[in-house]
């Protein structure tokens, strides 16, 4: 059996008194999709740049393609960080040759690849110029291009939709979804759950340098299943609001216009809770056993304090 | 395998460098001074042509020839044609208010006025359309000097030429005795002037292109470019692939410099002395001394840009790297000003200090090179010692290098930074 793409144990990373990542144990199977879902500061960038010692741990075991983070690893990466810089007066085509040949791509092999990855982002009429005359979107293209050219098995996107318009958005999604039929592993380091939601297949959830939730999505989901209820009331009177909060079977309660989602209470039964609501004369016509959104699974094991804070949309 | 990574950085250091206008005009600026240098003076002292002037002799002698005579022979930077005028008694007046209206109009450049009580000690004049031009003036006044000197020297009844040969000054040169015994051939003070240029150009070289270093470390942190080639390769061997791409840069510039000096002195003197100028004398400098400059002049240029290297991976701030920038420049000062003290005595204990020290040896060792004051083993041990402390102070800068290179917000405190460095 093949060992996994990327494989963390205990890591952890402190800056001063400030606990960056806090024993996290996190395994990314090869192929995989894989989601680091967490608000800001807590713990993403730091785990990402230990995978490839850009900073050594303090503590923990991490592995990438079953070897220690070295530099033959290194080549089998890229990285497309949060914090995007280039060289603004090297030509376009010049630096992406150059970060090319940093991940061991003789500028020979490099020069075909670039001029496809070029034109394939709409970028190809501005090889010659120089970076500091593209917009900040294009720079964004041409960094994915440098994460991606020498075609490596792990790629490690960090944000990478922020700061782009939604068509390039679109456009970038379809590529990432092309590099994922090729079999390669991609880390999708993310603060929007949507986006964690809707691409990948699996998830860990930070907190506070701590890992809340982690593995396949869909056992993620189901594991926390059963304890949702998804209603819609009719007619939606403020009393029967009422009765569905005072019910004990209900935990915590979301309301999205006449339809609710709530958890119900620790050893609740979802079918207690129905046949109170019925005894109560609320009007309903939807009641059901739902799996929770990534989002209600973050709330759950994480609370809603950090969603308040709007760190996490 | 992972060399050729740090040479793809070298590559990259100085071709950004190399590519700039900034280098192209460092580049032209060395044979530029060294131009000046030599064509200046003569083509600012040859302004304006030859001067044609009078001289009002109310004397009654034969002073007014002699000067005439003195001017027109004296043309080795100014050309004069002269004349003289002797005016009848009562007359000298009016001559000489004609002589002021002629220059004024420019007719003549000026004109000398020897009043009747001159060899009695009363004031000659030069009134002139020129007589701020010091070289003119000089010249002027040399003459009649001479005029007057020979005069009072025949009216003493001696003969000017007996004098002249008596007080003819002896020829005497200084030359500098190698302290490995060998004789050298350069006059004392011609070597002086090349060790005190050897010595400005390590300075202020080394002080140039380390603020270069040190602005390439401070852009790449700002821009934030240096997290995806960290994700490559190590922080020491970018922070090396740097220091060795810029110096080569600065090499390739001194090179350039010293080749355009060379051509200069082998070919150029006659299209020099053709212009007008004057080719210095360049004394032989031995190329053992040459290979000591070369090599330590490199190896004290790796030693300071790495630390101005890691200088700007710790400071957060531009402002704040202009701030820490002194902590490179002040023993650099030290072995400047140093070099002042050790030229007087290149054997002294200062100068044996300054060369087994390695933050002042790449400019006291070259010195006392250059001048054949500096033993052998004094020159290996210094070099061993150089050597020694380029590769320590590398392998600290790079440990800082790493550890701070990411870190923004408040600079880190130096005991925090032992801790990042002891964890790295």
């Amino acid at each position: 059996m093949s060992s996994p793409a990327i494989e963390i144990r205990g890591l952890r990373k402190e800056y001063g008194n400030t606990i960056a990542v806090d024993g996290l144990d996190l395994v990314v199977p090869r192929g995989s999709m894989y989601a680091l879902l967490g608000p800001n500061g807590s713990g993403k960038t730091t785990t990402i740049r230990t995978l490839l010692r850009i900073q050594a741990p303090d503590a923990g075991e991490v592995r990438v393609l079953g070897l220690e983070p070295g530099p033959e690893v290194r080549d089998r990466i890229g990285y497309l960080p949060e914090e995007r810089g280039l060289y603004p007066r090297m030509k376009v085509r010049e630096v992406l040759t150059f970060l090319a040949e940093l991940k061991g791509l003789p500028p020979r092999a490099s020069r075909p690849r670039i001029d496809a990855w070029l034109e394939r982002v709409d970028l190809a009429e501005r090889a010659d110029d120089r970076v500091q005359g593209l917009s900040k979107g294009m720079q964004q293209k041409l960094q994915f291009i440098a994460a991606v050219v020498h075609e490596p098995e792990v790629v490690i996107l960090d944000e990478p939709f922020s700061g782009l318009d939604p068509i390039n958005q679109q456009a970038l999604r379809e590529i990432v979804g092309e590099i994922r039929r090729s079999e390669r592993t991609i880390l999708f380091s993310t603060h929007i759950i949507e986006h964690a939601e809707r691409l990948c297949d699996h998830v860990c959830i930070l907190s506070r340098g701590r890992a809340v939730v982690e593995g396949e999505l869909a056992r993620v989901k189901r594991e926390h299943g059963g304890r949702h209820v998804g209603l819609t009331l009719d007619p939606w009177t403020p009393q029967a609001v009422a009765a569905v909060r005072a019910a004990p079977e209900s935990g915590r309660i979301r309301e999205d216009g006449h339809a609710i989602e709530l958890t119900l209470a620790e050893g609740a039964d979802p079918r207690a809770l129905l046949s109170r609501l019925v005894h109560a004369g609320v009007g309903l016509v939807r009641f059901e056993v739902v799996e929770p959104s990534l989002q209600q699974v973050f709330i759950d094991r994480v609370g809603t304090r950090e969603l308040d804070e709007g760190a996490l949309v | 395998m992972r060399l050729s990574r740090t040479w793809t950085i070298v590559k990259r250091e100085f071709l950004a460098t190399t590519r700039t206008k900034g280098f192209l005009l460092g580049t032209l600026f060395g044979p530029a001074i060294l131009a000046g240098w030599i064509l200046l003076p003569a083509l600012f002292a040859d302004s304006g042509g030859a001067r044609e002037i009078v001289v009002i002799d109310g004397t009654r002698t034969d002073l007014g020839s002699a000067i005439a005579d003195q001017l027109t022979g004296d043309s080795e930077y100014l050309a004069f044609s002269a004349r003289v005028v002797s005016p009848p008694p009562g007359a000298a007046d009016s001559v000489r208010a004609d002589m002021a209206a002629r220059t004024a109009t420019g007719e003549i450049d000026g004109y000398v006025w020897l009043p009747p009580g001159m060899p009695a000690g009363e004031s000659a004049s030069y009134e002139a359309r020129h007589a701020t031009n010091m070289r003119e003036v000089g010249t002027v006044r040399s003459a009649v000097d001479d005029a007057v000197r020979q005069a009072r020297l025949r009216a003493a009844g001696i003969d000017p030429s007996t004098l002249s040969e008596a007080l003819r000054p002896t020829p005497f040169e200084a030359r500098e005795v190698d302290v490995e015994g060998r004789g050298a051939a350069a006059s004392g003070e011609a070597m002086i002037m090349v060790a005190i240029i050897a010595v400005f150009v390590i300075y202020f070289v080394i002080l140039l292109y380390g603020n270069n270093v040190l602005r390439g470390v401070r852009e790449e942190k700002e821009n934030r470019v240096v997290e995806i080639v960290l994700s490559s390769i190590r922080a020491e061997q970018l922070m090396a692939g740097k220091v060795f791409g810029i110096g080569g840069a600065c090499l390739l510039q001194v090179a350039i410099w010293v080749a355009v000096a060379a051509l200069v002195t082998a070919f150029g003197e006659d299209l020099v002395r053709s212009l007008g100028g004057q080719v210095p004398t360049i004394p032989a400098i031995p190329l053992s001394a040459a290979f000591i400059y070369l090599a330590f002049f490199a190896g004290g240029f790796f030693l300071y840009a790495s630390i101005y290297a890691a200088l700007g991976s710790f400071a957060t701030s531009g402002q704040d790297a202009q701030n820490m920038q002194f902590l490179a420049m002040a023993p650099l000062m030290v072995a400047f000003f140093m070099a002042f003290g050790v030229m007087n005595d290149p054997e002294s204990p200062l100068a044996v200090a300054g060369s087994l020290i390695p933050f002042t040896a790449l400019i006291i060792v070259p010195l006392r090179a250059i001048l054949g004051a500096i033993p052998w083993s004094q020159t290996l041990l210094a070099a061993i010692l150089l050597a020694l402390t380029c590769w320590a102070t590398l392998w600290v800068a790079g440990r800082v290098y790493r550890v701070t290179v990411l870190a923004t917000g408040q600079r880190p405190s130096v005991r925090r930074l032992w801790r990042w460095m002891r964890a790295a």
